[in-house]
């Protein structure tokens, strides 16, 4: 019997062996001879593997450089750039980048955005297939703080617009920069303005003028339109809390503070100076559109306003041309609105940050075509093929007079902007701590407890979620 | 003749004569394992290799880039003792048993019916099924459409009839209710296909005789098709709560959770835990627990079903 049993597991485990030897793949032998035969040599080896986690070589002779990029412009190289204007700004990403370095084929890839980005890179980075270059908004410090991300070395920064590569930057060092972004503004439907007896050529400069304004055009409107498109919580998109940190700078406060340890975003949900915000923002959304607030599709709340169904939003630089492509032709352009003794700030959003991985194949490669995002001619391309705005001082410059006043607006915020912000990246857990600030505004909006108690209900819960 | 071969000693054979006896001897059992043996190796790397990296991970702190420490049972403790993890794990039983105890009796009843001689039966068994068959993702969209707070068809309902539009995403019971109505329309199409098949199963001898005792169709339905439905109830009631605990679609696509965390299931938040606060320790340790409290859950009623036939 036993002996049996033994023949048994001879036979599995021969015929085991037989199909694991043929899928391996085969072992150089000189290699093993190597190690086997010298110490020494095994020493060597062991040191390139800690420079390739650390800082890979410079390969020798051509190199694919892969990239992981933004949805839109990795469709656009499947447009003809010859033909389309929009996609002369890929084409040159990928295609002059090359020419100007002719050892170099870059594979540009799209990995999906936000969740499914994230998703798709920890995964390739657990299996080891990571890209050399990823993009992203919300995780380079996260990412940096891990020890995933290579600092960008002697980057010249002289150019760029601090704020929009403050999302990759941790502890004095820069893990990225944006190729493009975008800044927030104040919209308003003039069509709705006018409807409601009101002159669209002043629109509100303050928090009580807005105010005023949204009711008036509230009870002009009877259930027609409203005064304001306010995206309060969701759950599924971050669009809110990238809007209401405007609100709340503008009033010197903010939904976070730098943790001292790791140099990352400690939540600080009840910042004293942020309660007249939150008391602004419940008496806003009283004058918004009814139910549009927990709308989760972020694009149907904000195409409300191009539909004649409210007066007044704040946007991002992409609504210039997405009002005019919804129809909206009366659609205007004004700085936000501010609170009493408030200091105008915003927001960087869509602001598409590129970075290098530690793990890269090919990190000096990446470097250079990085620093080639930042280029004038390459800069020049950005809004022409996605309606964004570039990201360096002099690409602005240049663009400024060749664009409409709305734009221009935009571009104005980032060249003068003196308080422009990125959104924060939480010590730990940002999944529970955005679930804690979500479950917030929810309570903000649809209870009337004291702000004060909601807010330290949430600090204490966030604190919880960080521990 | 033969005789010369059987008494040969086998230790004057050579090792490659006696692995040809051997498997002259054992023809069936190397047949066997050669048509198994892939599978097995398969099932080797991505089964069993998966789930013990899991429990090796839930041992530790990792976060996808740091080396493994070793925490010991610390996952295992915050997973008890964070009200958070308390809280996912009670909206999962929430949500298994309750679609369970409307799932499995509207089930019978669906199959019942069903199981009447009616005209156009065939297109109603397929209109019952087709939730079943039916993307989770298509019917979360559908589900979000209908509910949506601006627009939707519920609050186009509800406002036609001259009520207040409601928020369904911020109603905890609302949106609950609505993972359950999901859960159940989703899952009662196996439900009736299983009990059809038990209910076509029962010998028509059985009814027969009870009618010529007597027997109205309520006695009927009692003391024949009820007990005859036992082993089936048995199997539906095990594999639904099984599936009942793995709920993630309709979370992930409808409600993420929320709102105060209220939706939240375990299989929900081992991704949460995963993929967006990279905390594998308690990600891999909540996978654990969760599979051995279903595999103590299985063990028990796979106990009773025994129990239930010797008796």
């Amino acid at each position: 019997m036993n002996r049996n049993r033994l023949f048994n597991l001879l036979a599995v485990l021969v015929m085991a062996s037989l199909i694991l030897t043929a899928c391996s793949t085969p072992t150089p032998v000189e290699k093993i001879v190597e190690v086997t035969k010298n110490v020494e040599v095994t020493k060597e080896v062991e040191v390139i593997k800690e420079v390739k986690v650390t800082e890979a070589p410079a390969p020798k002779g051509p190199v694919t450089l892969v990239i992981w990029g933004e949805g839109i412009t990795a469709g656009q190289l499947a447009l003809d750039a010859s033909a389309d204007a929009k996609a002369q700004y890929a084409h040159m990403l990928v295609e002059g980048f090359q020419k100007e370095n002719p050892d170099i084929t870059v594979q540009f890839e799209n990995h999906g955005w936000d969740e499914e980005l994230r998703q798709n890179l920890v995964n390739a980075m657990l299996a080891g297939t990571g890209p050399d270059i990823i993009v992203g908004e919300g995780f380079f410090k996260n990412f940096a703080a891990l020890g995933a991300m290579m600092p960008l070395q002697d980057i010249d920064l002289s150019n760029a617009i601090p704020g929009t590569y403050q999302g990759a930057e941790l502890n004095g060092k820069v893990y990225g920069l944006a190729s493009f972004t975008s800044v927030f503004g104040f919209e308003r439907n003039c069509d709705v303005i006018a409807a409601a007896g009101l002159d669209c050529a002043k629109p509100p400069t303050t928090w009580d003028e807005l105010l005023g304004q949204a009711e008036q055009i509230n009870k002009a409107g009877a259930g027609n339109y409203y005064g304001y498109s306010l995206q309060g919580p969701a759950g599924f998109s971050m669009g809110s809390a990238f809007r209401l940190k405007v609100y709340l700078l503008q009033a010197g406060a903010d939904m976070s503070k730098p943790d001292a340890e790791t140099g990352l975003d400690y939540p600080y949900f009840n910042d004293p100076k942020a309660i007249p915000v939150y008391e602004f923002l419940r008496k806003l959304e009283k004058q918004s559109v009814p139910g549009l607030a927990f709308e989760p599709d972020e694009g149907k709340v904000y195409s409300q306003l191009f539909l004649g169904k409210s007066a007044y939003q704040m946007a991002g630089g992409w609504h210039v041309q997405w009002a005019k492509d919804t129809g909206c032709t009366n659609c205007q352009y004004s700085a936000i609105p501010l609170p009493p003794g408030g200091q105008a700030a915003t927001v960087v959003v869509a602001n598409v940050i590129y970075g290098i991985l530690k793990t890269s194949k090919n990190p000096e490669a990446a470097l250079k075509w990085i620093e080639y995002t930042q280029r004038d001619e390459v800069q020049a391309l950005v809004f022409a093929a996605n309606g964004r705005i570039p990201t360096t001082r002099t690409a602005l410059e240049a663009l400024r007079p060749s664009v409409d006043p709305a734009t221009q607006a935009y571009i104005d915020l980032l060249l003068t902007g003196k308080n422009i912000q990125a959104m924060p990246q939480w010590v730990k857990n940002p999944q529970k701590v955005w679930q804690v600030y979500n479950d917030f505004l929810i309570k903000l909006f649809t209870t009337d407890t004291p702000v004060k108690e909601l807010m330290d209900e949430a600090q204490a819960a966030a604190e919880e979620a960080v521990k | 003749m033969n005789s010369s071969l059987s008494i040969q000693p086998s230790g004057s054979l050579s090792l490659w004569e006696r692995w040809q006896r051997y498997l002259r001897q054992h023809r069936d059992q190397t047949l066997a394992w050669t048509i198994l043996t892939p599978i097995l190796i398969y099932y080797f790397f991505f089964s069993i290799v998966p789930v013990l990296t899991n429990l090796v991970i839930s041992f530790t702190d990792w976060n996808g880039f740091n080396a493994f420490h070793f925490v010991g049972l610390k996952n295992y403790f915050r997973f008890f003792e964070d009200k958070y993890y308390r809280q996912v794990f009670s909206n999962t039983a929430y949500f298994a048993v309750v679609s369970m105890v409307i799932g499995l009796p509207l089930g019978v009843i669906v199959a019942l019916m069903l199981n009447q001689q009616i005209r156009a039966r065939g297109i109603y068994r397929t209109l019952w099924y087709i939730p079943t068959v039916t993307s989770g993702a298509i019917i979360s969209q559908m589900v979000i459409v209908f509910m949506a707070p601006y627009g939707g068809v519920f609050n186009l309902i509800v406002t036609g009839l001259g009520f207040k539009a409601v928020i369904w995403q911020t109603d905890v019971n609302a949106l609950r209710n609505i993972i359950l109505g999901y859960t159940v329309w989703k899952g009662v199409g196996s439900t009736i296909v299983l009990y059809l098949a038990a209910l076509q199963g029962i010998p028509r001898e059985l009814y027969e005789a009870a009618m010529v005792d007597g027997a109205g169709r309520f006695q009927r339905f009692w003391y024949i098709t009820v007990p005859m439905l036992t082993n089936m109830t048995t199997f539906v009631f095990v594999t639904g709560i099984i599936g009942g605990f793995q709920i993630f679609e309709p979370i992930q696509l409808i409600s993420r959770g929320g709102p105060f965390n209220s939706t939240n299931v375990v299989l929900n938040q081992i991704y949460n835990d995963a993929f967006k606060n990279l905390d594998f320790g308690i990600a891999t340790s909540s996978a654990t627990i969760l599979a051995l409290f279903l595999l103590f859950a299985s063990m028990i009623s796979m106990r009773a079903m025994r129990q239930g036939e010797a008796a």
